[in-house]
């Protein structure tokens, strides 16, 4: 129970992500005369400094938030995968080589980083979304690395070979099935961090701008008022990331322990 | 001797490939800071071109990449477009606060993981449960909601916090905070999985048959789990080095992260170029000394 309990609230906060556009909320329409009202039935989670609907814009930012997330860990999955895998294989100098770019990119920090593509790119989603994904990538890349190397040499490989198996096959028939549940994991943790980059990116004022509704910069806007007592625009964001980063975490957690079972 | 050469040489030469990465690629890829720059109306395209040429951004890149390896050796790291001054100056009067804060953050990250999860590993049983799961909830609180949230209760409501501005020794103290607990999450968690095995290892167990005291084998525990620590606290070193960018914008903290953001912000790329270049070789040195710490105390390990 306690271990299927972060894979559903992830499924539920993704089914939300994806399918708030149809609930028929409104996170952008600002009722001044209102604003900073209490939880009530009407606004169940109550409203912000503009009178805009916390609980539609929570929603809102859900796929704003996991889009940016799932974008960069997919991009860091296929991508360090890929180069993983084949340095892997090949072995000797490539091998070398691969270690050395993962090192490189792990000198610089997530938010450094950022700060250099949004020179070079200029300031936006697209921005977070390559500094997420380049950052996390040498995770992947080593954890391919290693399994593939184990595709070189071994028992099983050896068997493979004399059954006349060639490079494709002892791939697909050895390497594929210890590398897959590994980057599984990989990416849902790299998915809870990837979120919490994104959030803190906006809250700086990189990224997603105003009048977006983002979970990082709902905190931001919310943090000022939580002062004077309207507690309720930070912590429905808060609650928001908190929970999706924990769940996050607890499915890579879930994957891992069904694979030590396995 | 000649070991430790080679190290610094290799995180050198790191350094620099890393360097001159960041810098062909804030050239080559399509931002352009000086259109950005010139925003106001009245600006054509003559005078875009003679600011371009003042900061030598028409020449090659490859002549300016020498340019500014040039001035490097001789401590100059350009000029900041929006305030004009040296980067390098600026530099060295906020990196202290920049690494005072992340070595804050860090020691208070060692102790709530090290400690925690060596208390837990111990307790066993319902006792690592719940260490592991606090340590998850608070790995999953963002550092700039969690100082927020310190801002508020221990300066807005108990009045026992300075204001959250400026780096003073009593200022320190709710970022450090902040910054540790999210991180000492995974120190915890390795802690606690290493020491549990350490203690059912055949190390240990061939301790006791030795007849070794009980605090010696406690030593000889803390230093079988010591490899698997420094491996996840490296990068939490780093991660919190970078993470600089963030906290210190909550807490108005004066240090380099702040500063390039600003930069980054404006497209002034000297100040970002520069803080990039002296927070990587920070990570790039930290971590090679966090390895030979790691072989130090595990002699397990080798060399390397």
């Amino acid at each position: 129970m306690a271990e299927r309990a972060g894979p559903v609230l992830l499924g539920l906060i993704a089914a939300l992500a994806l399918g708030g556009a149809f609930l028929g909320l409104d996170p952008l329409t600002t009722d001044v005369g209102h604003a900073l009202a209490a939880p009530s039935p009407a606004h169940p989670m109550g409203t912000d400094h503009l009178g805009r609907d916390v609980l539609a814009r929570v929603i809102a930012a859900a796929r704003l938030d996991l889009g940016i997330a799932a974008a960069a860990s997919v991009a860091a999955a296929l991508g360090g995968t890929l180069a993983g895998a084949l340095a892997g294989l090949a072995g000797g100098r490539a091998g070398r080589l691969a270690a050395r770019g993962a090192d490189l990119i792990l000198v610089f920090p997530v938010y450094l980083l950022a700060l250099v593509i949004v020179l070079a790119m200029g300031n936006g989603v697209g921005a977070v979304i390559v500094a997420t994904a380049v950052v996390n990538l040498p995770y992947f890349l080593r954890i391919a690395a290693a399994v593939a190397a184990a595709g070189r040499a071994g028992p099983r490989v050896d068997a493979a070979r004399m059954a006349g198996m060639g490079r494709a096959e002892i791939v697909r028939r050895v390497v594929w099935p210890d590398l897959w549940p590994l980057i599984l994991t990989q990416g849902a943790v790299t998915m809870g961090w990837a979120m919490l980059n994104a959030a803190g990116l906006s809250f700086i004022g990189i990224g997603v701008a105003p009048p977006a509704a983002e979970w990082g910069i709902m905190l931001a806007e919310g943090a000022r008022h939580a002062a004077a007592g309207a507690w309720w625009v930070a912590a429905a964001p808060l609650g928001a990331l908190v929970a999706t980063a924990w769940a996050c975490h607890a499915t890579a957690e879930a994957i891992r322990a069904r694979m030590v079972r396995a | 001797m000649a070991r430790l050469l080679r190290r610094a040489a290799e995180v050198a030469g790191l350094m620099a490939v890393a360097f001159v990465a960041v810098f062909v690629l804030v050239r080559v890829l399509p931002g352009d800071p000086v259109a950005r720059l010139a925003v106001q109306p009245g600006v054509g395209a003559a005078e875009l071109a003679q600011i371009r040429a003042d900061l030598g951004l028409d020449r090659p890149v490859a002549v300016q990449l020498a340019a500014y390896l040039g001035g490097m050796v001789r401590g100059d790291l350009g000029r900041s477009l929006v305030t004009g001054q040296p980067v390098a100056a600026e530099i060295a009067a906020r990196l202290p606060a920049t690494l005072a804060l992340a070595g804050a953050a860090f020691g208070l990250a060692l102790v709530l993981g090290v400690g925690g999860g060596a208390a837990a590993a111990l307790a066993g049983g319902r006792v690592a449960a719940a260490a592991g799961t606090l340590a998850a909830v608070c790995g999953a609180v963002p550092t700039f909601a969690s100082g927020l949230f310190l801002i508020h209760i221990f300066y807005d409501r108990l009045g026992i916090a300075p204001a959250p501005f400026g780096a003073g020794a009593g200022q320190i103290v709710l970022p450090a905070l902040a910054m540790a607990l999210f991180a000492f999450g995974p120190i915890l968690r390795i802690t606690l999985g290493a020491l549990r095995e350490a203690l059912g290892s055949g190390a240990i167990e061939g301790g006791r048959a030795l007849g070794l005291s009980a605090g010696q084998n406690a030593a000889n525990a803390l230093r079988l789990v010591a490899g698997p620590v420094a491996a996840v606290a490296a990068p939490t070193l780093a991660y919190l080095i970078g993470a600089g960018v963030v906290i210190e914008r909550v807490f108005a903290w004066p240090g380099v992260g702040g500063y390039a953001l600003e930069a980054a912000l404006a497209a002034d790329h000297a100040p970002v170029q520069g803080v990039v270049l002296v927070l990587a070789g920070c990570i790039a040195i930290l971590g090679g000394a966090a390895g030979w710490i790691a072989r130090r105390l595990d002699p397990r390990l080798g060399d390397g």
